[in-house]
């Protein structure tokens, strides 16, 4: 064998090795026995001992999972948590995959999981066998906020057009997913304005979302994108805004001339994606405690506050008692839309 | 042109000593991520995102967000060679695009005792592919990206159609036991959660069946496992048994003198494999099936198709690497990732700090010509790596089947397990790979089952969308004249070779004519 091979071998080898303990480190770690001696327990530091699930319920790239490694990759860089947390993708079924997964880990501190709105309608829809509040609520670190969208050829200049409009004819919507929270957003809208019922187009993704919109991919008109998935095609003078779901105009740079759809007539500024982690049910206060510090912390770092203001989030962080009253809200809310457009037989 | 300064701006970025160092490491990190079954470039990318944070904060002397882009796209363009290794030596699919090459690059391999030759003939096409596509991204990025919006449902949906078109006749001698394995793929791909009405569909109340049957460990157990116990019984009868020792680069010579005379398929390959790459969301994968269905069509030995046609190497491994290539033009463009790849990276670049999007080029024109120029750069060196290792390689080959045998078992579990940290994936590969065996004894092609599984669910999403948007009128179809001419030309595709057939019963003569054969049949 010439030199040059030899050298090219010995770097594979290299690389597999450190390829290798990537993989051991990604590797699902054994739940701890529940018999933990508990006498012992009081007197040692609650903390996880051996490395932490950070499972995610959407695909790689999704926008749930570009927060989660936003977050994983803070609580690693400033080691916030004694033991590696390491995302790990377990999507399927909007969620119930990752949920079911995350429920089995009863008193399990090593998994941790994000979660959206889908934590609701899919537990709903799917009619699991557990509710959203069996699980252990950790924190909610942002709200991610709808705006509705229009192309930006659009006739349409203010929300009350668009509204004009879907009284008069179907008009024809994307979002992600179905029975999820875009289509509960314009379920709603259609329950409160009495607009025509809306031609629904489920999408795999925000983005693609975004670019179904962009391209009147199948007679799409209109969207409500969060701000960060319109962001790209809102620059490239594609797609516009037409009013933002919130209670005030938002803040950041690029939308703080919006106006809220409140003051254009469609009365919800109630409804946001939240961006909350949930641990397995049955975790000790103890245990609770230590995710709410470490989440804490992320949400206190420059990196989370520049990544909240890029992304257009607000910044919201709930945790105790606030945190499981909003849970309560919204699994009540998500509740009453399921019944009322028979999400549920 | 002002293109061509920017360029040369890129590749002053590009060949920054520490750039191109963490370029290197990429794509030997790369070729063993694709080499690993299992392990794809997706979950690499994805494993390896934390520690760009630290080269895109100037840990590293010099490093910046540049370097970080082009240490994680590296990986990517790694993983596009490397995949197919695996596929062509062993049978295992190494990544997910590397699945078609089950049909023709083991076949070559194996069969035919010419591994070297497999090997060569997939990275030269690949390379050439990659070229093609980076020189599109380089010149027309934006306006292609635009275009690439307005294919809806309607347009999609006559893609899928025409790439299941080209491919009618995979398995012809035994028409009905095509469409019997047709059939069970789409079955399968059914399985799962239904993502336009939201509901479950054939998972009998299991939760961890609504991620689908995914088609990685089935090829796996079908192809790798199912070869296995397959040849045990056949005690490698039609094998090769001792392939020649040909080390140097003569087996790489002979692939550029094979793709000089298929110049014509790769290249169009290469064009169509960038168009089908920027469509958000479909990728690499999708593109090697259309790839080898067009090689098979253009070809007028389509009855060497599964047997080890080089042609049914080259034309997928030409489009899979340009829709790699290209899947990261709406990602950098517009923020809507072409492929899961570039999904991942697409959240490397939040993580650092940037946005995506038209205002990138503006405020960030090194990063963006820094990238491009590394994407030249980064499949040159991935390519030369890889040639000077396809002698290496082929010695694998010289290794009796029965020594590598218990090794492929044991990659294939391993390879099933990694891809979600899931003991159903492995249960999945070796109830394949028992099915696997018993298809190859009852004659069934496996080609159609693996085609219709891997296309089936987003044929039927665009369907079912452009269906929704129709108001359930089928005509909806044919409102864009580009979905009207994909569609007649897909229909025309499947009506030749059945007009042919009665044609030739009326006239008393067995139906062969044109019929390609089965993949990985003995």
């Amino acid at each position: 064998m010439s030199r040059p091979v030899i050298r090219t071998l010995a770097i594979l080898a290299a690389a597999l090795v450190t390829l290798s303990a990537c993989a051991t480190a990604n590797a699902p770690s054994s739940p701890t026995p529940s018999t933990a001696p508990s006498a012992s327990a009081t007197l040692a530091v609650i903390q996880p001992s051996h490395p932490v699930e950070f499972v995610i319920s959407t695909a790689p790239g999704g926008g749930s999972d570009i927060y989660a490694r936003a977050m994983a990759t803070i609580i690693e860089t400033k080691k916030f948590s004694p033991q590696p947390v390491t995302p790990l993708n377990k999507e399927g079924g909007s969620g119930a995959v990752a949920f079911q997964y995350v429920y089995e880990k009863t008193g399990d501190m090593h998994y941790v999981m994000i979660t959206l709105n889908s934590f609701f309608t899919t537990i709903i829809t799917q009619k699991l066998s557990f509710k959203a509040t069996d699980f252990t609520p950790v924190a909610n670190l942002a709200l991610d906020p709808f705006f509705l969208w229009v192309n930006d050829d659009s006739p349409w200049k203010t929300a009350q057009d668009f509204i004009a409009a879907a009284q008069k004819d179907s008009v024809t919507v994307a979002g992600t997913g179905t029975k999820q929270e875009d289509e509960a957003l314009f379920r709603r809208i259609e329950d409160t304005m009495k607009t025509k019922p809306f031609t629904y187009v489920p999408q795999t993704s925000g983005a693609t979302v975004a670019a179904a919109l962009a391209g009147h991919q199948g007679g799409v008109m209109a969207t409500v994108n969060n701000p960060s998935e319109g962001l790209q095609l809102y620059q490239a003078k594609k797609l516009r805004p037409l009013c933002a779901f919130m209670p005030a105009s938002p803040t950041t740079a690029v939308y703080v001339s919006l106006a809220t759809c409140k003051s254009q007539g469609i009365a919800i500024d109630d409804y946001f994606i939240m961006r909350a982690i949930m641990a397995p049910p049955g975790l000790s206060a103890g245990q609770q405690q230590f995710w709410v510090d470490v989440f804490k912390k992320v949400y206190d770092t420059d990196e989370w506050k520049k990544f909240m203001s890029d992304n257009a989030l607000q910044p919201d962080f709930k945790s105790g008692a606030d945190f499981l009253q909003f849970i309560q809200q919204y699994q009540q809310l998500h509740q009453d839309i399921a019944t009322k457009f028979k999400w549920v037989p | 042109m002002e293109v061509f300064g920017q360029l040369a701006g890129g590749f002053a970025v590009a060949l920054h000593p520490i750039n191109m160092a963490m370029l290197f490491v990429a794509v030997v990190l790369g070729l063993v991520i694709g080499v690993l079954p299992g392990l794809g470039g997706t979950s690499g990318v994805a494993i390896l995102l934390p520690i760009t944070v630290f080269i895109a904060h100037g840990s590293l002397p010099g490093s910046d967000a540049t370097t970080a882009i082009i240490f994680l796209a590296g990986i990517y363009w790694g993983a596009l060679f490397g995949g197919v290794i695996t596929s062509i030596l062993f049978n295992i699919p190494g990544e997910p695009w590397a699945v078609v090459l089950l049909f023709d690059g083991f076949p070559l391999a194996k069969r035919l005792g010419k591994p070297g030759l497999a090997l060569a003939s997939s990275f030269v096409s690949s390379f050439l592919g990659a070229l093609v596509s980076t020189i599109l991204f380089t010149f027309f990025a934006l306006p292609i990206a635009l275009k690439a919006l307005e294919f809806g449902p309607a347009e999609l949906f006559a893609v899928f159609a025409l790439s299941f078109a080209t491919l009618i006749g995979l398995g012809a001698e035994a028409p009905m036991k095509s469409l019997a394995m047709l059939a069970l793929g789409l079955l399968l791909a059914a399985i799962g959660f239904d993502t336009i009405t939201g509901e479950q569909r054939l998972n009998f109340g299991q939760i961890s069946l609504l991620s689908g049957i995914s088609f990685v460990p089935v090829t796996i157990g079908l192809f790798g496992i199912g070869e296995i116990l397959a040849s045990a019984e056949e005690q490698g009868i039609g094998f090769v048994e001792n392939i020649s020792a040909r080390l140097g680069l003569r087996d790489v010579l002979e692939a550029v003198r094979e793709l000089r005379k298929r110049l014509r398929l790769v290249l169009s390959n290469a064009i169509i494999g960038f168009f089908f790459g920027v469509l958000p969301g479909h990728g690499a994968t999708a593109a090697s099936f259309l790839g080898y269905g067009l090689a098979r069509q253009y070809s007028k030995n389509k009855e060497n198709f599964g047997k080890g046609e080089i042609s049914g190497i080259m034309g997928p491994q030409a489009a899979a690497d340009s829709a790699g290539v290209a899947s990261l033009v709406p990602m950098i463009t517009l923020g809507i990732p072409g492929s899961p790849t570039s999904a991942v990276i697409m959240a490397g670049l939040f993580i650092w700090g940037l946005q995506p999007g038209p205002v990138l080029f503006i405020q960030h024109p090194d990063f963006v010509w820094g990238l491009i120029a590394s994407i030249y750069l980064g499949h040159l060196l991935t390519f030369v790596l890889c040639l000077l290792a396809v002698p290496l390689l082929a010695m694998i080959m010289r290794v009796p089947y029965a020594i590598i045998t218990p090794f492929i078992v044991v990659i294939s579990i391993i390879g099933s397990y990694s891809l979600n940290n899931s003991m159903l994936d492995v249960f999945i590969t070796v109830v394949f790979g028992v099915i696997g065996y018993w298809l190859r004894k009852m004659k069934y092609p496996l080609a159609p089952l693996v085609v219709a599984l891997v296309l089936g669910d987003s044929t039927e999403r665009e369907l079912r969308k452009a269906l929704i948007a129709g108001h359930g009128s089928p005509l909806y179809f044919f409102n864009s004249g580009l979905s009207t001419v994909l569609l007649v030309l897909a229909i025309v595709l499947v009506l030749i070779p059945l007009v042919r057939s009665i044609r030739a019963r009326r006239r008393g003569v067995s139906p062969t004519a044109g019929a390609g054969s089965a993949a990985a049949h003995p």
